[in-house]
């Protein structure tokens, strides 16, 4: 049997992930409605770090394979995101008219937006299987 | 919105937050002490949310009315929701989503502050 990874460290990441989950959906919903005009690319991207947050979550909270491997998928993609706008928003701010959730690496999250991701990684990197084989019997379950 | 509130709510906050973050370093799961931490900082949000609530009634209107009720609204549900989940999680980590969640708390309080213009 795969150990779990919706437990133990895991259910922390579950429960910050969909704090966050919720938080960046209320924020980037009130912005597009609100004021999607000032700063479009700002606000799709707090969009696609909220759609990456409720993944993650789901991904997490499953635990089977499929969801690990989904979760994997959204801190890697969560992990470029913020090193990519974070860099830009250091260098570029012109670009970037209004913050976005992961402006100055997460600055306006207490930095959890950058800590997040790789502790998932590493989370999910954890030895998966309790003895030889299971990883036979993994992959026919799915 | 009277700053005694939001002081008397960070400072509860901050408590539990302590209890909590260090009874994980103790290998400790949620106990009676966390839950009454929780009762009190639950019972602070209520007071402090119904208090802007009243100052909103009396004239005083948030600047941002939509970002208000989210915080308002998350700051009411969080203790409680993180006790359901930390009691789902009888280890050390059932503590550690108790002391996160107690720490997001002040952050919600400064939130408040600035959306209502105190």
């Amino acid at each position: 049997m795969p150990r779990p990874v919706n437990t133990g460290l895991g259910r922390v990441l579950v429960f910050v992930y969909g704090l966050f989950a919720v938080a960046a959906t209320c924020r980037a919903g009130v912005q597009i409605i609100m004021k999607f005009g000032e700063a479009p690319v700002s606000y799709l991207l707090s969009a696609l770090a909220a759609v990456l947050y409720i993944v993650a979550t789901v991904g997490l909270v499953r635990g089977d394979a499929g969801g690990r491997r989904l979760a994997q998928a959204c801190f890697t993609v969560e992990l470029i995101g913020v090193l990519a706008v974070g860099t830009l928003s250091v260098l570029q701010p012109q670009d970037f008219p209004d913050a976005t959730v992961w402006s100055g690496f997460g600055e306006g999250y207490g930095y959890l937006p950058l800590v997040l991701p790789v502790l998932g990684l590493i989370w999910l990197r954890r030895p998966q299987q309790a003895a030889t084989g299971a990883v036979t019997e993994d992959s026919t379950v799915r | 919105m009277p700053a005694v509130l939001s002081t008397a709510t960070t400072v509860v906050a901050l408590l539990l937050a302590a209890v909590a973050l260090l009874a994980a370093a103790l290998n400790r799961a949620p106990d009676r002490v966390q839950l009454i931490g929780t009762v009190i900082v639950s019972i602070a949000a209520v007071v402090l949310v119904g208090a802007a609530v009243a100052s909103w009634i009396g004239g005083h209107s948030p600047r941002e009315t939509t970002t208000f009720l989210g915080y308002a609204l998350t700051m009411l549900l969080l203790p409680a929701g993180a006790w359901i989940v930390g009691k789902m999680e009888p280890t050390r980590f059932g503590s550690v989503i108790i002391g996160v969640a107690a720490l997001i708390v002040p952050v919600l309080v400064l939130r408040i502050g600035q959306v209502f213009g105190a």
